[in-house]
């Protein structure tokens, strides 16, 4: 149950960041926009539209980092363990 | 000669001195690699941009923003893609960290997939790819201090000057002393960085709407992509962010700063926070370049072009640069210095090694940090433009640390073997590339790090999938989702048993 909502989530904005960075980035999608008319808020096109994408981007990350902190994904304790034959190699 | 500038860079210097003066000294190597785990959000944000942020920004990248114009945002569209990336690699890295003592990223990687070899491996390419970027930073330093005493100090003393400051307090002071002096060079080169670019846009362009109204009478192709005199396909812009932006947090100097965070929240509070005070920051420095590329005398020397402009406002303006450009160049040395000579010490000699004690460890790393300085040096007298050369091919090569890192986080069938033919492979097939440059990269514009990644991706999950996960990783997650089942709140109303 825990992992399902944990993966579902994840899972769910990581497509949302990838659409906006497809968007943000791929030919064709970013050629649409790679032009200087029309102005929006004192700034070409192609300026607000990868501003809008980065502030989408941002947005997502609030959006989940609030999710997390409301499950507590954010708060986990953890206790070191006894680990001087594991750490960082072959166990012996 | 105007000697306020010097005045101004060795005032900074002092300061930043006399703030962490008590952070000099460590007490084991884990407060040399990690601070004891120790730092809240404030401090990681700004030590994420201080060591990211690099001097030769002011250089390198100022050349591109002059010449080229909108194609130098590319920075903003990666820099929060590699923002994405540390959130998602934050949660496993810090909890394995904590719970089984993790002190790097190469020994993070040595430790999930159970090999030396990797760890070995991952450490080495950490070291081979940073390098260059060492070396342009401290020619940078350099550079910065011939030109801000008008020659008296030359570019070699300038270089010795820089590195003899940051290797004295990384070596005494480690990761505690780098992120503290980093949260002093952060707000130093943000807000100091920013306010310098304003005020250069009111004084010599009568603010925002009338310098893009003058470029866009007088220089249109300097508000799209690919920017004027070049033709550079559409791939290219896609490569360079996706590459930037996937490869950017995989920097060993930027991701051992996770195993200094106090808890996830802080990582991902740092996450959330760098992308935007990034996006402001960087975007006011790419218009006022745009702006500046109005100025003739700026593109015979675009490198200079900023430098130039902070001269032509007065000794106290290029005063001002000369110490944003420093704080951005320390910043990126400090972290880059401390990171490798971690490595090596970590990574290299106690893997070699496992009887070497504890503080024979920070010994190691303070020689090293002597070594690194005295190479660096060395090699910074070599050419400037070769070393920037260098540094961007490196985004080619540290990008192919990328499959082994989050397959290994997330992929329980990522493996040993399919992670070192991976890297390799991608790596071989990377720089072949990029140094033999056939017609075909520069026709279709996808850059030789995207071949490389995407064979790299393709070897780790067949290889993944011709064995089963060992038992060693069914047993890593089970205990990973056992320590979230203790922390996390399910949201139902009914209790149900965990499903690992």
């Amino acid at each position: 149950m825990l992992i399902n909502i944990r993966n579902k989530k994840n899972s769910i904005f990581l497509i949302y960041y990838s659409l906006i960075s497809v968007c943000m980035t791929f030919p064709g999608l970013f050629d649409l926009a790679n032009r200087i008319e029309p102005w929006v808020f004192g700034l070409p096109f192609s300026m607000f539209y990868l501003f809008l994408c980065v502030a989408l981007l941002c947005a997502g990350l609030c959006i989940q980092f609030f999710i997390e902190s409301k499950l507590g994904e954010l708060d986990i304790e953890v206790t070191p363990k006894d680990n001087s034959n594991v750490s960082g190699g072959e166990e012996s | 000669m105007n000697i306020i500038p010097l005045i101004m860079i060795f005032t900074f210097f002092a300061i930043m001195l006399f703030i962490i003066r008590k952070k000099l000294g460590v007490s084991s190597f884990e407060d040399y690699a990690t601070a004891n785990r120790s730092f809240g959000f404030f401090a990681l944000t700004f030590s994420v941009l201080a060591t990211w942020i690099v001097g030769a920004m002011y250089t390198a990248w100022a050349g591109m923003a002059v010449t080229y114009g909108f194609t130098a945002l590319y920075c903003i569209a990666y820099a929060i893609i590699t923002m994405i990336v540390m959130y998602y690699v934050a949660p496993k890295t810090y909890i394995w960290g904590v719970r089984y003592g993790i002190k790097t990223q190469s020994e993070l990687l040595g430790f999930r997939y159970q090999s030396k070899s990797l760890r070995m491996l991952t450490g080495i390419w950490g070291i081979v790819f940073t390098i260059p970027w060492l070396i342009v930073e401290i020619v940078t330093q350099g550079y910065v201090f011939e030109y801000a005493t008008g020659g008296l100090i030359s570019q070699f003393w300038g270089m010795v000057l820089g590195i003899i400051v940051v290797a004295v307090f990384v070596s005494l002071g480690g990761m505690r002393s780098v992120i503290t002096a980093n949260v002093f060079q952060g707000l130093i080169l943000i807000f100091g960085g920013t306010a310098l670019m304003i005020y250069f846009v009111y004084k010599y362009f009568g603010g925002f709407a009338s310098g893009f109204e003058m470029v866009v009478n007088d220089y249109p192709g300097m508000l799209t992509y690919p920017g004027p005199g070049w033709d550079s396909p559409t791939p290219y812009w896609t490569s360079i962010v996706i590459l930037s932006g996937l490869g950017g947090f995989l920097w060993p100097w930027a991701y051992n700063k996770l195993f200094a965070g106090d808890s996830i929240r802080t990582i991902k509070v740092s996450a959330v926070l760098a992308p935007i005070i990034y996006a402001i920051f960087f975007s006011i420095f790419v218009v006022t370049a745009i702006f500046i590329h109005s100025y003739d005398q700026t593109l015979s020397d675009v490198q200079g072009a900023f430098l130039w402009i902070a001269s032509e406002s007065g000794p106290i303006a290029l005063g001002l640069l000369g110490v944003v450009i420093m704080a951005s160049s320390v910043g990126t040395v400090s972290g880059i210095i401390q990171a490798i000579s971690t490595t090596i010490s970590r990574d290299l000699a106690q893997v070699i090694n496992r009887k070497i004690s504890d503080k024979k460890a920070v010994y190691i790393a303070r020689i090293s940090v002597v070594v690194i300085s005295i190479v660096s040096l060395f090699f910074g007298t070599a050419d400037l433009g070769l070393m920037v050369f260098l540094a961007l091919f490196t985004y080619d090569g540290i990008i192919l640390l990328f499959p082994v890192v989050i397959l290994g986080l997330y992929w329980k069938r990522a493996n040993k073997e399919g992670a070192i033919i991976g890297l390799i492979a991608g790596t071989a097939l990377s720089m072949f590339l990029r140094f033999f440059n056939p017609n075909f990269i520069e026709g279709w514009g996808w850059q030789p790090g995207v071949y490389g990644l995407t064979l790299s991706f393709i070897i780790m999950i067949v290889v993944g999938y011709m064995k089963n996960p060992s038992a060693f990783v069914q047993k890593l997650w089970e205990d990973t989702e056992i320590i979230y089942a203790e922390n996390v709140r399910v949201p139902t109303l009914k209790p149900r048993s965990r499903i690992s």
